[in-house]
């Protein structure tokens, strides 16, 4: 599992699950499990994540457009905390190469 | 569950009396069988070949030549290398350089040698650093880091009527999903000789004949080898598909305990515990998930080997269909 | 000397002609998987059996192994073109040309020569005066250097023509991040600006240098680099990419008037003699009229005549202490050509000490 070292992500950035993706998935109850075919790489995300990533695999889309979709799903507002998180999951993805930016 | 390995050859397998043995050792080499595997040994030091005719003195071996998968050489490298001042010099075909180890320490080398052969070249089987036993169509896979005494665990389990597959190098047929037995000698380090010469003794009277010497001042302390049960290397070939996964944890303070684990748990173990994983991919991540999937997951924890094979009995009769096999 | 030596040695007879495959007996079977494990080449005899279509008919045990190989050079490729994506999101947006060497331009090509290729390092190139920038987006994203010792970071630094190597510790592949193909201080030193200048993109974000450039790479880094050792595999790509390359006829034409250019055409000659010696590579004739006055004297081509098919696969030449001193020979023999003697008796001699010290 790759972690973000790099802290300049950048926000405004419209970012996309790579078309050359090729995601295997497995899980149980607590978790997911996911297996990237390009990169070799299994990474387990708990439901939270699994969510942004499945709104990056619906289209490109940017962290605006991405809390306003959360928004949707969540039926209320994201407070800051939520959308800290938000971005910390996000540019984990990025580093872990599951999207790239566009 | 009974798949025969596609190039094992009946016909061309034979046992050797140890004075037969000893000369192809000596000479252009035994080629042994060990599961799926066939290695051809060859050994220059006589006290090298004593050692491992104790051990693998009843495996099968082919009489005529055979495609082997790895070869693997024990030599001096001249008059005083091997006559005055032994040194065993291991010769595995791979473009690696082992440091040669005094000769009187000759199985470490060989053993060494065929772990690195076995843990670098092979990747058609999905490799586990796990003990691996199977009984009456349980198959049970305990991965674990070295020192979690996984290896004893699987030998003691073998010496009480489990089949043992492998004390450290678990492997999985990638299509059939099935167990690969590959029953080597079993590496013993430090307290655990004792415990497997007790363990052993009650059972065997002659049971020194399973062990070899103890070789104190290795890379890991003092190793012992310990032969598997005839009836293992009988079965070396008799599969079963796996459905138990147990985490073991030595602590001699702890009482004995399961633990449940969740299977999310259990997969990662099970990858962590996989040399191969990684090179194999998605065929890897594939098996490990229907792996987990159709197993019974657990951790234990024990403060003794007899307490540990209880646990491991309880755990399986538990949460497996007895099955005729 | 070379039709019997290699005649007699079954790797090359298999490589030359993989239908062998379909009738060997078991000795030879366990000779030539011996042999291709050593040389590195156990993946592609499993990849010509596959392209020829006689996969299925070979022994079981044989199948079996191959599975192995098929699985480690996947594996190989999948990490190679993972990290040339990881390279790609570090320099995102660079406007430099990042030109991929060696095995990663093959890939990227997806040349004949790497299937059932294992490799282990991704080579890249970025010109001198960016290089700088390079190194602080990959540290950035996470690589580290894993060169620690001071005389070797001062010897990157100084004297050779790479960045010292990058690792990044989620990822088991070490990136090397080169400024030129050859050291600095090597005394044929290239004009890099020709062939940075002629390198033409491939998939995307990234360059690979024109065929005759990455032939000409390839060779230089064989016959006068010091990379000579157990270097079998490095001339079959070559065998490969003259008969790959050389259907366009643009390419012979091209190939020693740019070795000429660029001052590699004795490791051209060797290239070309011991491709064709060795391999039975197809060699048009007026490619050869041409380097032929490149080449060296008698007595240093008998030398090389009988250094070279050792140095290229252990069982090939000779053996024993002929074979120590064949393999020396070379070694010192491009290394000389590579740095100016002072230096080299300071590299050796630094490297030798550490070495008696345990070190290395």
């Amino acid at each position: 599992m790759e972690n973000s070292k790099d802290t300049s992500f950048d926000q405004t950035a419209v970012f996309r699950v790579p078309s050359t993706a090729d995601f295997i998935w497995s899980g149980w109850d607590d978790a997911n499990i996911v297996y990237d075919t390009r990169s070799g790489h299994t990474q387990v995300l708990n439901d939270f994540a699994r969510e942004l990533l499945a709104l990056y695999e619906d289209g490109p889309k940017n962290l605006n457009v991405l809390f306003h979709e959360f928004e949707k799903i969540i039926e209320g507002k994201l407070d800051e905390q939520t959308k800290t998180q938000i971005i910390d999951t996000v540019s984990g993805f990025d580093a872990m190469g599951l999207i790239e930016p566009l | 569950m009974a798949a025969q390995s596609i190039f094992h050859d009946p016909e061309n397998l034979i046992s050797l009396n140890d004075q037969a043995l000893d000369n192809r050792l000596a000479g252009e080499g035994a080629q042994l069988e060990i599961g799926p595997f066939t290695v051809n040994i060859s050994l220059k030091f006589k006290n090298i070949r004593e050692e491992f005719i104790k051990i693998y003195g009843d495996y099968p071996y082919y009489d005529a030549p055979v495609i082997r998968d790895n070869y693997i050489k024990i030599f001096g490298r001249n008059f005083f290398r091997t006559y005055i001042r032994p040194q065993a010099f291991v010769d595995v075909g791979m473009n690696d350089e082992f440091i040669p180890l005094p000769a009187r320490m000759g199985m470490v080398s060989l053993e060494m040698g065929l772990n690195w052969q076995v843990a670098s070249a092979c990747k058609q089987y999905l490799m586990f650093h796990a003990g691996v036993v199977a009984k009456d169509g349980v198959g049970l896979i305990m991965p674990a880091a070295s020192g979690s005494g996984k290896s004893t665990l699987a030998a003691g389990l073998s010496y009480r009527g489990w089949q043992l597959h492998s004390d450290e190098f678990g492997l999985l047929d990638l299509e059939t999903e099935e167990l690969v037995p590959y029953p080597r000698a079993v590496s013993l380090k430090n307290q655990s000789i004792p415990v497997m010469k007790d363990w052993v003794a009650a059972e065997h009277d002659n049971y020194l004949d399973y062990f070899t010497e103890e070789y104190e001042g290795t890379p890991k302390g003092t190793i012992c080898y310990m032969r598997p049960p005839a009836a293992s290397i009988e079965k070396m070939h008799v599969r079963t598909r796996p459905n138990v996964v147990i985490l073991p944890i030595f602590d001699p303070t702890s009482k004995p305990q399961i633990r449940p684990i969740t299977k999310t748990m259990a997969f990662f173990r099970t990858v962590m515990s996989s040399a191969n994983y990684g090179d194999i991919g998605s065929d890897a991540f594939r098996a490990i998930s229907n792996l987990i999937y159709n197993s019974a997951v657990c951790e234990i924890i024990y403060p003794s080997l007899e307490e540990a094979v209880k646990l491991v009995e309880k755990f399986v009769s538990e949460n497996t269909e007895p099955r005729d096999v | 000397m070379s039709d019997v030596i290699t005649n007699k040695n079954i790797l090359i007879r298999v490589l030359k002609n993989p239908m062998l495959m379909s009738d060997l007996s078991v000795r030879d079977w366990n000779e030539l998987l011996r042999e291709a494990k050593i040389s590195n080449l156990a993946g592609r005899l499993s990849a010509d059996a596959q392209d020829i279509g006689i996969k299925q008919e070979l022994p079981a045990k044989v199948q079996n192994m191959f599975k192995s190989f098929d699985y480690q050079s996947r594996s190989s490729r999948r990490m190679i073109t993972w990290e040339m994506n990881r390279v790609k999101r570090a320099l995102n947006g660079t406007e430099d040309k990042v030109i991929l060497l060696k095995g990663a331009a093959y890939i990227a090509k997806n040349l004949k020569c790497t299937r059932g290729r294992v490799s282990v390092d991704l080579d890249i190139l970025i010109k001198k005066n960016r290089i700088d920038f390079a190194e602080e987006k990959f540290l950035a994203a996470g690589w580290q250097h894993h060169v620690e010792n001071d005389y070797d970071q001062k010897f990157y630094r100084e004297y050779s023509h790479e960045l010292p190597p990058l690792i990044h510790p989620d990822r088991q592949i070490s990136i090397d991040v080169h400024h030129s193909i050859l050291p600095v201080t090597s005394r044929v030193y290239p004009d890099m600006n020709k062939l940075i200048d002629d390198a033409v993109p491939c998939i995307e974000g990234f360059y690979t240098f024109s065929d005759v450039d990455i032939i000409l790479h390839s060779v230089v880094h064989l016959f006068q680099d010091g990379e000579v050792r157990s270097s079998l595999r490095n001339l079959l790509e070559q065998h490969d990419m003259f008969e790959e390359f050389g259907k366009n006829p643009d390419f012979w034409q091209k190939l020693v008037p740019r070795a000429i250019e660029l001052g590699f055409t004795r490791a051209l000659y060797y290239a070309l003699r011991y491709s064709k010696m060795i391999l039975g590579t197809d060699i048009p004739d007026h490619v050869f009229d041409a380097i032929k006055p490149y080449g060296p004297n008698i007595v240093v081509r008998s030398l090389m005549d009988w250094m070279v098919p050792g140095v290229m696969s252990p069982t090939l030449g000779a053996t024993g202490l002929s074979r120590w001193l064949s393999m020396n020979g070379l070694y010192i023999r491009s290394h000389w050509l590579r740095m100016p003697p002072p230096l080299l008796a300071k590299h050796l001699s630094i490297k030798f000490m550490r070495k008696i010290r345990g070190e290395a």
